[in-house]
């Protein structure tokens, strides 16, 4: 068995207080190179806190996240985030946020960075709109840069927390299918943290439904979708049944947490 | 209009439309007025106030010895002009000023910025600054002159307690209106934390902390002149004094005028300056 490119071993994470919270764990995954994994669950199920977890943005207070086998120390540039809220730098253009994440590869120069914003701006679809500031641009925009940004300078995964949970159901679907185009494209390992269940089939190999509070592996579904995804994909039946398992799974957790909601058959 | 019928109304059926009055726009929470009202509105204040008081003068609601007529004072001022008074009075007073500033804002905002961020220092620095914050600065003008006499030095120290112990603390609060995200982006693309604060955090608050120091300055022309009415060879309060003692209402209420038009010329300056500097940052 090969080394997966992201593991995460045990992880807990109890928040400290007059009364702890344990919000994760013990949860253990691991993702293939180029494996593209959904994290589905109700709101707060700790699902955001795992990523934050991988990110190295939070420590664990048990486990370890693995990257290639190695364990990790922290946030680093081997692992791309993209959050759900907008954090394009506002002071900068588009092609300024993503050339300010190329100032760390070493031996990269101005000319260089140029070149490599604009090809990733090109990616994402908006090359003309490079010398744009965030506040010129919509929603999607903002996080397409934000897309660019994170891929620009190729971490070995892209990790994302609710990307598009800000938009509106129309731009999301776009979204949607311009993330699809650049994995099956680019081949990426990319941990994607969604609450919209229509969204984590169409787009992943590889579905995880977490329980509620202690988020724990509640469920694992593969999405046997053929690729190239078209956003087509979503009418046949083979979505729709896995759509409803993953539902079915998700309302058994919303049910518990939200108690005195469930409707007699 | 008035003879379409109203839709929903049942055929045959007139409604004697009784034109609903609607407020104006411009009285509604929130509402819209062109920026002609808007310099109309701010010009008719000013008139207002000189109407006010030509009327306080004409029928002597104060002795005409207390209360000079507008034109007293506008000539008193011309005069103060002509002969160099008022300049090098208001020279003195700037020069106090902006040392003072300068160097309580040098200090101000790596603090500020450092508080903001880091929960070691805010526990170190930000309950002390508070309790400083809260001793009335008129209290150091006696002390300080024990201390260094009345010259600039102590000018700059009364304009540096007044503004550095405020600013502080009000950059400590832009500086925590800094998306967490925007940090975490930073951690994750690698950069040290000197690199996040200097390339991130003080960008992202710098409209926030200009708006700081736009009011604090504004602070330090109070305290200038509280030092200078206290004790002082020069300056606008200096000036203030010395027409207290020889009872020139006019020298005293027109110095006041004088400084309010350099505290508005200051504020729309700072603003000016800030708006050409943070283009980005508009809504």
């Amino acid at each position: 068995m090969t080394t997966p490119r992201l593991e995460a071993r045990a992880i807990r994470k109890t928040f400290d207080g007059p009364r702890p919270v344990e919000a994760l764990g013990p949860f253990s995954l691991s993702l293939a190179e180029n494996e593209f994994v959904s994290i589905v669950g109700t709101s707060g199920c700790g699902k955001s806190t795992l990523l934050m977890v991988a990110a190295g943005l939070t420590d664990p207070t048990a486990g370890e996240i693995l990257v290639d086998g190695e364990s990790i120390a922290g946030a680093g540039r081997d692992r791309g985030v993209v959050f759900q809220t907008y954090t394009l730098f506002p002071w900068m253009t588009a092609r300024g946020n993503v050339e300010f994440a190329l100032r760390g590869e070493k031996g990269m120069g101005a000319a260089e960075r140029r070149r490599v914003a604009l090809e990733n701006l090109d990616l994402v679809g908006l090359s003309k709109f490079a010398d744009a500031y965030p506040r010129q641009l919509s929603g999607g925009m903002k996080q397409r840069v934000a897309i660019a940004r994170a891929l620009c300078y190729r971490p070995r995964i892209l990790l994302m927390d609710e990307p598009f949970g800000a938009l509106d159901a129309q731009t999301r679907l776009l979204m949607q299918e311009l993330l699809t185009r650049i994995w099956e494209a680019h081949k990426l390992t990319v941990l994607f943290i969604t609450h919209d269940v229509d969204e984590a089939v169409y787009i992943s190999d590889r579905v995880i439904v977490m329980t509620n509070q202690p988020g724990r592996l509640k469920e694992e579904v593969a999405i046997t979708l053929p690729r190239p995804r078209t956003i087509e994909v979503q009418e046949t039946a083979e979505f729709l049944a896995l759509r409803h398992r993953i539902l079915t799974s998700i309302r058994q957790e919303s049910l518990a947490k939200e108690p005195g909601l469930a409707v007699e058959a | 209009m008035s003879a379409a019928p109203t839709p929903g109304t049942a055929a045959g059926e007139t409604r004697t439309a009784a034109p609903r009055r609607r407020r104006s726009r411009a009285l509604t929470i929130g509402g819209p007025i062109s920026l002609r009202a808007y310099f109309a509105l701010a010009a008719a204040g000013f008139v207002l106030f000189v109407l006010a008081w030509i009327l306080a003068w004409v029928f002597q609601l104060a002795p005409r010895l207390l209360l000079p007529a507008p034109w007293d004072v506008v000539n008193r001022l011309a005069r103060l002009a002509g002969d160099g008074t008022l300049w090098s009075d208001v020279q003195a007073s700037v020069w106090r000023i902006v040392v003072g500033f300068l160097i309580a804002t040098a200090l101000a905002i790596p603090i500020g910025v450092l508080i903001g961020t880091y929960r070691i220092a805010e526990a170190f620095i930000e309950p002390f600054v508070d309790f400083v914050r809260y001793m009335p600065v008129v209290s150091f003008v006696p002390l300080t002159m024990v201390w260094m006499g009345i010259d600039d030095t102590q000018k700059f120290t009364i304009v540096f307690i007044g503004t550095f112990f405020q600013e502080v603390l009000l950059i400590m609060d832009n500086t925590k209106r800094v998306p967490m995200d925007f940090v975490n982006i930073g951690r994750t693309l690698g950069i040290r934390d000197v690199g996040i604060l200097v390339r991130i955090v003080l960008p992202s608050a710098a409209p926030l902390i200009w708006d700081t120091l736009r009011i604090s300055l504004g602070w330090a022309w109070t305290w200038v002149v509280v030092a200078e009415l206290v004790a002082a060879t020069s300056g606008l309060g200096y000036r203030t004094n010395v027409a207290i003692r020889f009872g020139q209402m006019d020298t005293i209420i027109g110095y006041l005028i004088v400084l309010g038009i350099l505290g508005l010329v200051t504020d729309q300056t700072m603003k000016a300056v800030g708006r050409a500097l943070f283009r980005w940052a508009e809504r």
